[in-house]
Parts: C-alpha cells; sequence; structure tokens
C-alpha cells in the first residue's frame, strides 16, 4: 500500500504535476483532521456512546459527521487557504487528492502497520522471554498471523482492497475540495461533503462481515469517484488554462531559495552539523560502551541515546538560522522582498533548510549508530526503534522548527548592535530547552502511556507555537525588520 | 523659490494630473520606518522614460523614496503606482529593478553561483547569467567567492543582477558610491546604455554627477519633493576646482591657494578643460584636478 500511494504519486508527478506544497498540504489537512477528531473522541465517545445507549446508527452518524467535517472540511479549508497565497492551482486537484490519500494509506495506516510487523518480527527474531509472550500474545489477539498462506493472502487482499476503495474517495473529495475553491463552486463541496459519511459503514462491519463490508465499502467508493469525475469533467478540461494563466513566481522563488540556502547551510553551518553528528557518535559510543559491560543497564541509559539525538539534531541544524541572519545584515532581503518575495516565504524557506538539515543530522547519526552497533555485534531492540519512532524523530524536528522561528523573529526584531555578537549564537538553548523538559517530566512519569501523551504533549505545543509565530510574522511584522540597517 | 549662496532653483510639488497610467506615479505618499515619516506628502508623476537623477544630502530620504517604490517599504500614506500598478503588487514589482546602495549578495557565495541565485527568484536562466557575466567582464571573477572581491569588482557584480531581466523602470541607489573615478565612469557608461526606452531613478549626492548622467532631476530635502523638473534648472554661480602642480610658484588666472591646491572658480564643470588647456599652454605642468565644494552640499545646509 505504501509503494502504490508512493507510486501513484510519482506516476502523477511525471504525467501531470505533483509539488512539495500539494503534499504539504494535504498533510497538514489530513494531520489537522485525524488531530481534531481525536481531540473530539477523546471527549466525546464514551459519553455519546452511553447518551445513544450504544446505538449503531447514531454511532455512525457520530463517526460519519466527524470525517465529513474535520477531514472534507479541513481539505476545503486547507485547500481555500493555499489557493488564495497561490501555492496551488486548479491542476493541483487531482494531486491534492493523491496526497490525502497518501497520508492515510501510505503513512498513518500502511507505515504504522509496516513498523509494528518490523516490531514484531525483530523481537521474535530475537527469541527469549520477550519473544515468547509476544507470541502468546499475538497468537491470543491475532491468529490470522499465524495461519496458513491461504488464510493470511486473503486478510491482506483484503486489506488492500479496502485501502484501495480509501484511496479512491480521499481522491474524490480532494479534487472536489480543490475545484471548489479554484472555480468558485460552491456546489463541489456540497457533493465533497457528505462522502465523509462512508464511515458510517465502518461499525457495521462486524455485522455485515469483513468481505461483504468490503464490498459495500468499496462499491460506495466507487461511486463517490465516479460522481466527482462526472461533475469535474467541464473543469478538469480547463484546470490546467486556469492554472496557467494564474501561476505565480511564487513557487518557482521558494523552490530557487530553499535549494540554494540548503547549499549555503550545509556550508555556513558545517562546524555545527559537524559538531551535531560527532555528538550523536560519541553519544552512541558511550552508550554502548555503559551497556558492553553490564547486561542490567539501568533505564534512563538504555534511554539516553534516544533522549540526547534531539540536541545533536538542534547543534547540527544550525546552519539555516545562520543563513538568515547573515542574509539579513547583508541586505539580501531587501532584494528579495523587491523582487516580490514574501516575509511568509522568507521564513518559511528558513525552516524548511533547516529540517532538510535536520533530516540530515538524523539521517547520518541514527544510520550510522545502528550500523555501527550492529557491525559490533550488538542487537537493536525493539524499544530502541519505538523510541526513535515517537519520541527522537519528532521532538529533533519540532525543537528546531521552534528554535528557528523564535531565532528568526528575534533576529529581525533586534537592533544589530556594531561590535557585538549576535545574540542568534544562544538560540541553540532555546532549541535544546524542549529534550530537556522532556527528559526532566520523564523521570516523574511512571507507565509508557503517561510518556507518550507528555511528547504528543510538547510536540504539539512546539508545533502550535512554530505556525502561530509564522501566522503573527506574516500578518504583524513589518517587511523592514528585515532590511540590513532598519 | 530657494535661494543658496551659490544655487537657485525653482521648488514646486508637481501636481498629479488624472489621465493615462504614468510610469511611475507618486500621489501624496508618506513613508518612513516604525511609524517615524522620512518622506512627507510627495507627489509626482513620469511619463517620459529618462534618467531622473535623486538628489539630495545624506539623510534626506533618497534611499526611503527608492524602497517606497520598490515596493519595500509600505507608504503610510498616498499611493505609489507603477505602469498603473500598485508597487506593493505583483504585478508593480514586475516592472522595475532595483539596485540598492548595499550589495546584498550573499555570504559565502561565487560571482556566479550568486547571479544565478538571483536568476532563479526573478526567473532568469543560465543564458542570462553568462550573458550579463560577458556584460559587464565578470569572466574572470566569475568563479571567484563574493567576499574576496575589491569595492569596484563588488559593485560590478551587484550592478550585473539588474541586467538579468529588462524591466521598464530602475531603480539605482547610489550606484556609483565608494567607486574609483574610472569605475565610476564605466558604471555610468552602463546605466547610460540602459537608458533607451527606459525610466531610470539614479540617486546620487553630487550634482555633477547628476549633470553628467541624466536630463531631470529630482531634488529631495528634509524628507519633502523640493524640486522635480529638468537639471538646467538648478543654478550654480560658482564651481570651485583645486589644481596641483609641479614645482610651480605662481600659477596663472588662480583665485587663492588652499593646500597644495590653487583654487579657481569656473561657471561649472564644463569649463574644465577649457582652462587645463589655457594652463597647459602657459607650461603649467598639471598633477591632478579635483572639486574642492559640492555645490548641492552648500545648497542643502
Amino acid at each position: 500500500m505504501i509503494a502504490f500511494s508512493v507510486g501513484l504519486i510519482a506516476y502523477w508527478k511525471i504525467k501531470r504535476r505533483f509539488t512539495v506544497w500539494t503534499l504539504l498540504l494535504s498533510l497538514a489537512a489530513y494531520a489537522g483532521a485525524i488531530a481534531l477528531k481525536s481531540v473530539v473522541q477523546y471527549f466525546t465517545a464514551e459519553p455519546f456512546h452511553i447518551a445513544v445507549g450504544g446505538n449503531l446508527a447514531a454511532m455512525g452518524i457520530y463517526i460519519g459527521l466527524q470525517t465529513a467535517i474535520f477531514e472534507v472540511g479541513g481539505a476545503y479549508l486547507a485547500a481555500k487557504i493555499a489557493f488564495s497565497r497561490g501555492k496551488i492551482r486548479a491542476d493541483d486537484a487531482e494531486g491534492y487528492g493523491l496526497g490525502l490519500a497518501f497520508w492515510e494509506n501510505g503513512v498513518l495506516i500502511g507505515g504504522s502497520a509496516l513498523l509494528n510487523f518490523i516490531v514484531i518480527y525483530l523481537t521474535l527474531a530475537g527469541g527469549g522471554t520477550a519473544a515468547q509472550q509476544l507470541f502468546d500474545a499475538l497468537s491470543a489477539t491475532q491468529p490470522d498471523l499465524f495461519g496458513s498462506a491461504s488464510v493470511a493472502l486473503t486478510q491482506v487482499g483484503l486489506a488492500v482492497f479496502e485501502r484501495f476503495s480509501s484511496l479512491m474517495i480521499h481522491f474524490a473529495w480532494g479534487l472536489l475540495c480543490v475545484f471548489a475553491v479554484a472555480f468558485k463552486k460552491k456546489r463541489f463541496l456540497y457533493l465533497a461533503l457528505p462522502m465523509g459519511m462512508v464511515d458510517f459503514l465502518v461499525l457495521y462491519a462486524g455485522i455485515l462481515g469483513t468481505l461483504n463490508f468490503e464490498i459495500l465499502f468499496f462499491a460506495v467508493c466507487l461511486l463517490c469517484l465516479f460522481v466527482a469525475l462526472w461533475f469535474t469533467k467541464a473543469e478538469r478540461k480547463n484546470a490546467t488554462t486556469v492554472s496557467l494563466s494564474t501561476a505565480s513566481e511564487g513557487d518557482m522563488q521558494l523552490k530557487s531559495l530553499v535549494k540554494t540556502n540548503f547549499k549555503r547551510a550545509l556550508s555556513f553551518g558545517s562546524v555545527y552539523l559537524i559538531l551535531g553528528l560527532a555528538l550523536s557518535f560519541l553519544l552512541g559510543a558511550v552508550i554502548s560502551g555503559t551497556a558492553s559491560v553490564s547486561d542490567d543497564v539501568p533505564l534512563v541509559v538504555s534511554q539516553m541515546f534516544p533522549m540526547m539525538v534531539p540536541v545533536c539534531a538542534v547543534v547540527g541544524s544550525f546552519g539555516g538560522l545562520m543563513v538568515f541572519v547573515s542574509d539579513r545584515t547583508k541586505g539580501v532581503y531587501e532584494y528579495l522582498i523587491a523582487y516580490g518575495v514574501s516575509i511568509y516565504e522568507i521564513l518559511w524557506s528558513t525552516l524548511l533548510v533547516t529540517l532538510g538539515l535536520v533530516t540530515v543530522v538524523l539521517g547520518v547519526s541514527l544510520t550510522g549508530n545502528i550500523a555501527i552497533t550492529l557491525l559490533m555485534g550488538g542487537s537493536i531492540q525493539p524499544a530502541l526503534i519505538e523510541m526513535l519512532l515517537i519520541y527522537t524523530i519528532p521532538i529533533s524536528y519540532a525543537s528546531v522548527a521552534f528554535m528557528t522561528m523564535a531565532g528568526m523573529i528575534w533576529s529581525s526584531l533586534t537592533a544589530r548592535i556594531p561590535g557585538v555578537n549576535s545574540p542568534i549564537g544562544i538560540c541553540t538553548l532555546i532549541g535544546v530547552g524542549p529534550t530537556l523538559v522532556v527528559f526532566i517530566l520523564s523521570t516523574f512519569l511512571s507507565g509508557s502511556s503517561n510518556f507518550l501523551l507528555l511528547i504528543g504533549g510538547v510536540t504539539l505545543i512546539l508545533v502550535a507555537l512554530v505556525v502561530t509565530m509564522m501566522v503573527v510574522a506574516n500578518k504583524k511584522m513589518n517587511r523592514e525588520r528585515l532590511l540590513a540597517d532598519a | 523659490m530657494l535661494e543658496n549662496k551659490n544655487t537657485t532653483y525653482n521648488v514646486e510639488n508637481q501636481s498629479v494630473s488624472i489621465g493615462s497610467s504614468p510610469v511611475v506615479l507618486f500621489d501624496s505618499v508618506s513613508s518612513g520606518y516604525s511609524g517615524r515619516k522620512v518622506l512627507e506628502d510627495i507627489s509626482f508623476r513620469i511619463d517620459e522614460p529618462a534618467i531622473y537623477v535623486v538628489l539630495g544630502p545624506n539623510g534626506a530620504g533618497k534611499t526611503t523614496l527608492f524602497r517606497t517604490l520598490a515596493g519595500v517599504l509600505k507608504p503610510y500614506s498616498g499611493r505609489v503606482e507603477v505602469e498603473g500598478y500598485s508597487s506593493e503588487s505583483q504585478e508593480g514589482r514586475k516592472q522595475l529593478d532595483y539596485l540598492t546602495h548595499i550589495d546584498g549578495i550573499p555570504e559565502g557565495m561565487s560571482v556566479r553561483g550568486a547571479l544565478r541565485f538571483y536568476a532563479g527568484i526573478v526567473g532568469a536562466g543560465e543564458a542570462d547569467v553568462d550573458r550579463v557575466i560577458d556584460l559587464l567582464k565578470l569572466g574572470e571573477l566569475s568563479v571567484k567567492r563574493f567576499g574576496q572581491l575589491s569595492q569596484g569588482q563588488k559593485k560590478r557584480v551587484s550592478v550585473a543582477r539588474i541586467f538579468l531581466k529588462e524591466k521598464k523602470v530602475y531603480l539605482l541607489d547610489e550606484p556609483t558610491s565608494n567607486l574609483d573615478p574610472k569605475m565610476a565612469s564605466e558604471i555610468r557608461e552602463l546605466v547610460l546604455g540602459l537608458s533607451k526606452n527606459k525610466v531610470i531613478l539614479y540617486s546620487s549626492h553630487n550634482l555633477f554627477e547628476a549633470r553628467e548622467i541624466g536630463s531631470k532631476v529630482i531634488v529631495i530635502k528634509n524628507g519633502k519633493l523640493a524640486l522635480f523638473g529638468n537639471i538646467s534648472e538648478i543654478k550654480t554661480e560658482k564651481y570651485t576646482i583645486g589644481i596641483r602642480t609641479l614645482d610651480m610658484e605662481e600659477v596663472p588666472y588662480s583665485v587663492g591657494k588652499e593646500g597644495d591646491y590653487y583654487l579657481f572658480e569656473l561657471q561649472g564643470p564644463e569649463e574644465v578643460p577649457a582652462l587645463t588647456a589655457k594652463l597647459l599652454k602657459k607650461g603649467v605642468q598639471i598633477r591632478e584636478v579635483k572639486e574642492m565644494q559640492n555645490p548641492l552640499e552648500e545648497l542643502f545646509k
């Protein structure tokens, strides 16, 4: 399913058009909807279930309405904002639908399933008590996993069938939402909204049986796809023409900025990059050393590596902020603003560059440390992989994004004093802050669910702060703040 | 009418008439920084292609005028348009190019890399980069890092950027500042070459440079428009030059001496060649000729 989702996007990129903006926008729309659904269900699912006496139809409407409002309505809202800023065009409609489908099928469901199976495989392959306990648990809860090939293949086939249906319906409402915005035709939105009610069926899967449910689900999704394609026939023909006539240079400018500044950030911040990587390898070596002298490694030490890698990411990705400060001081932004680059694009491009650097640091340090451990005959515990995925990677990106946004705004709002070093140098402390908060608070927590809540909470707060700073800076910050001598 | 002991000229705020879209329009514009007005109630319109020299002493508001026209600063009040589009709109920005008084070249980049960077921003291609490298004779410098260049070379690279894509309006903020006379002259030649069918706003605080390059003038004084008209309207009563000679005790036509320089009072720089020819005829060995004062400095006191 992951390969299929990615393949479709690649195909569409080659055949027509699929931009990074479309991918990010679909992520924002989808992730926002899932987050809102989770919050609503966390507070209301149980009381509602009690209130309706567990009535399936009422619960189906409850679930379906949330999908219609948050997923479809959210997709429309995100498309509207992006379209008004020239980030997407009418001919991005199909790509947007594919993007929504990708985040659900390729990442949320496909990715998490893949991760789950990797952890299961690693645990079972490792043998010992943990493997036996896991095997017993899985045999009881998911016996199909250990069934014959024909049983397993049927399950796989039905799962792929279901994801294919999901892909069709996400594509349908993604397409309709963008066309509703691009052609200013609300009727496309009114067609898309009811499609979210497809989740009404989910609760009837147990009654209908898996096969019947999947067939019915597929039929409904196919109908939605047909409706979307039928009603947008004329618009799809005009989409490219309309898009070309309204296309801005924004995409090109942003691409050029990110591409050039990423290379410059690698060179500018090379010392920090090397420092961040060296720190992560040193950390890996020290922890491996501690583990090798004692089988009974304390929890705090075994978790030290994934806990501290975000600090390495913060240090290693400092080059992005350095480029921003340098360009502001050298008067580059005066030119960029005159050429029509907005404050938002300047901040966003720096953020993308910095997140690119985080990817480099995480990619090299994690794969390098894991490879070294395996080459030296060590083993990678599933708990470590889990910790890296649920803590290290999200907190690294969130902390660095927060540091970079705070640093950019700080730098823009303060006048440079000749002869005094930029205060931006201490921004790393801002970046390290969230890691320390998690580290300190986690010592007071018991249970993995509380730890997950802590990580989720900190990450969400950081993301919310970054988004708020970006919006406020874009709306309220005067352009003169980015001039060299303003 | 403003009067000064050296210079007199007419002062009239140009009224903005309603008609076809001017190339550049300033209509009752006030602008500045952090709420502090630097430009106040400026109005003028430019309809004809020409070089318009923006004159004013340091701090008069020349850079603020350019930044407002380039859409870098949002005016506090009034209307700024380029070819009928708001200067802040994408269409308005597409009509003009802007050379600021600072280089604005990203640190750590090579000359070619910097030009490619800006080409990417303005939508120009590699062929345009090659063309401007040839035009500005930057071939040998193209692989060097910008930081390694001399002041003059840096300015050339900075100027090269405005040739990447053809525009209707060019704003050049003191393009010859910090340049030696030869380099300044080369830059002026390039600007003159650019001027056909274009509107060029060229800021300077040197009246004689202004006379050399343009025929129209916009004079800014204390953030207000002091003059919009022909440069010939600025009359200088006196133009003083100093000439340094080789071992001469007395130099004919001189009105005095200041340090090593013999002083001569002329009507304008156009009389310098005739004076030097006369002095050479009299056997004076000239080592150096220089302006002893800038009439604008006196004017804006």
